[in-house]
């Protein structure tokens, strides 16, 4: 907790100001958006982004065309080396992890008759040396995965 | 001029490699985005004359902060839950 001259008695200045913390925090450039779609090889992985430097994901959409069945396949992020989800849509579903920060990954659409299948990321992620989008196809067919992502670096 | 790399963005799009460098010049919050190619080769030598061809530098004067590696570590097939 701070301490020292009130406030009211100055406008505040550091300088003046007996702090037992300061909180800094970095400053990011603007925001930037990558987006792409990808047919990936049955059975395969793709990844779909790499962002390599410090920075703040601001929020991230992946979604699926209508193909056949994807319920087992899942989205992977992984962030300066540690792999956050390998929960496929189905059991994102199941288990209702749909609400936005409850999950590193939440489901925003799960639709087995339509196949249609989305996900968002949580916003506010930061990383310190790469940020990677990786979608993993578990259902021996070749979707094309579309993504949008927004992110800002320092 | 003093020119500093921030970032290296790979991204796939339709079967292709964008490779994007954000890059500050001159003062630490003015970014630029330079779009380096598709599917081109992204190491150390290649950043470095790309960025020195277009800004007229020699490469070692451009920036290389520690935190930015072009080998990130390899990626292990999670199993799915």
């Amino acid at each position: 907790m701070a301490s020292g001259l009130p406030d009211y008695f100055r406008g505040v200045d550091v300088a003046y100001q007996n702090l037992s913390e300061m909180i800094t925090r970095p400053k990011y450039g603007g925001a930037l958006m990558e987006s792409g779609s990808e047919t990936l090889v049955p059975d395969g992985w793709a990844t779909l982004d790499l962002i390599i430097g410090k920075g703040m994901l601001y929020g991230a959409t992946i979604w699926l065309d209508h193909t056949s069945s994807q319920a087992n396949s899942y989205l992977d992020v992984l962030l300066d080396g540690t792999s956050l989800n390998n929960i496929s849509f189905l059991r994102l579903n199941d288990y209702g992890i749909a609400k936005p920060r409850s999950s590193i990954i939440t489901i925003n659409k799960y639709d087995p008759v339509d196949h249609i299948y989305s996900v968002g990321l949580s916003y506010g992620l930061t990383f310190e040396s790469y940020l990677m989008l990786i979608y993993y196809e578990e259902h021996n067919t070749n979707p094309t995965v579309h993504y949008r992502l927004v992110y800002a670096l320092i | 001029m003093r020119i500093e790399l921030r970032g290296i963005i790979q991204s796939r799009d339709i079967g292709k490699t964008h490779v994007d460098l954000l890059v500050t010049v001159d003062r630490p919050d003015n970014y630029v985005k330079h779009h380096m190619g598709v599917d081109v080769k992204v190491n150390r030598g290649t950043i470095l004359k790309f960025l020195s061809d277009f800004y007229g530098l020699p490469p070692g004067k451009i920036e290389w902060p520690e935190h930015i590696s072009t080998k990130p570590g390899d990626i292990e097939r999670a199993s799915a839950f």
